[in-house]
């Protein structure tokens, strides 16, 4: 955990001062982008957390093990999948459900299925970026091509966890 | 059009922080209240103390990824992309649609004008496809700052393994969906 920090920090602060030294212009602009990606987590993603935290005791774990847990088998990625159509959310609340349904005994393939649902359907995006921008020809190609990504991961995530023996 | 998507940026950022504080707050407050409530303070404290480790990696990597995430933002060469996806790159242009994607920073603000961007410098169908398919499924900035502080390591990584393939999968069948389902006369997106 340390060694992958310190790696991570030594090579942004690498990048940073090379580009210091040779294109100093740009600092300013990387400082402007850092600020601005970065209030959302100085005050939304730790609340978060912590709400995250004092839900999951409270979830009915017996609930979430026969639908999403391993026991839930193949009918749990379908049962994952229409979940993760069914939630439209930014990140920002979508991943705090996410740890509340893993600490609750979700299977790791059924949170998958769910969150390449979430990810490929995503109509907090779809409906007002990607629709007036591309048009309804490109989405819906886009959703045809797609249709079938999350229960094909969720399989693979069976065959995965298998491997590892994880879960 | 760019002072409009930049302005438009702006003002839903700067909604979308404050609603999304407000609601975090409340969402922290009430969820601790009825914790308290309905199993007692030990609950409480036992919850506070799983979310150290959470806490101590947030405030560990998040500086760190976030910092890369803005210089990859500032010095990714927009023409670099556009030449390697062009019509005509087949296979290749389904490959590198779906690194590109992987690596893309930033949220839809960022991705879909430049989708757009693509279509009109002569993209094909199938690597824009790809790269949105990519960038949404694989997205390494989003992973790294939403997705392993909340939810640990496992989840992700099993997820980074069953997802790999998919958006040449994606990619693929689009190319074979186009040969009967055609775009619309006169071009796709916003003039």
């Amino acid at each position: 955990m340390i060694v992958v920090c310190s790696i991570l920090w030594g090579v942004v602060a690498a990048i940073l001062f090379t580009t210091w030294r040779r294109r100093p212009e740009l600092i300013p602009e990387i400082l402007k982008r850092f600020r601005s990606n970065g209030r959302i987590f100085v005050g939304v993603v730790p609340l978060a957390l912590l709400a995250a935290g004092f839900l999951a005791p409270l979830v009915p774990s017996d609930l979430v093990g026969r639908w999403l847990g391993d026991e839930a088998g193949v009918a749990g990625l379908f049962i994952g999948m229409l979940a993760g159509w069914c939630l439209p959310v930014p990140p920002v609340i979508f991943y705090p459900v996410i740890a509340v349904l893993l600490k609750a005994g979700a299977g790791l393939p059924q949170l998958v299925a769910l969150i390449v649902a979430w990810n490929v359907f995503a109509l907090h995006r779809t409906l007002p970026m990607e629709l007036p921008l591309m048009g309804g020809y490109f989405v819906s190609l886009r959703l045809m091509s797609s249709i079938v990504l999350p229960v094909v991961a969720g399989f693979a995530a069976m065959g995965i966890v298998e491997l590892l023996g994880l879960g | 059009m760019k002072f409009w998507i930049t302005s438009l940026c702006k003002g839903l950022r700067a909604i979308v922080w404050d609603r999304f504080f407000a609601l975090a707050a409340i969402a922290a407050a009430a969820s601790g209240a009825l914790l308290y409530e309905l199993k007692g303070a030990d609950a409480v404290y036992a919850a506070l103390e799983d979310d150290i480790p959470v806490f101590t990696l947030l405030v560990l990597f998040l500086p760190a990824v976030l910092m890369l995430a803005a210089i990859i933002e500032v010095m990714l060469p927009k023409g670099l992309v556009e030449r390697w996806l062009g019509a005509g790159s087949g296979f290749r242009g389904i490959m590198v649609a779906t690194f590109a994607g992987a690596f893309t920073p930033g949220g839809p603000f960022v991705s879909f004008p430049l989708v757009l961007a693509l279509y009109r410098a002569g993209a094909a169908w199938a690597p824009l496809v790809t790269y949105i398919t990519s960038w949404s499924i694989l997205s390494m900035v989003r992973t790294l700052v939403f997705e392993v502080p909340l939810v640990g390591v496992e989840l992700p990584m099993v997820r980074y393994l069953a997802c790999i393939l998919l958006p040449p999968v994606a990619g693929v069948t689009a190319q074979f969906i186009t040969r009967f389902y055609r775009p619309p006369e006169g071009g796709i997106g916003r003039k």
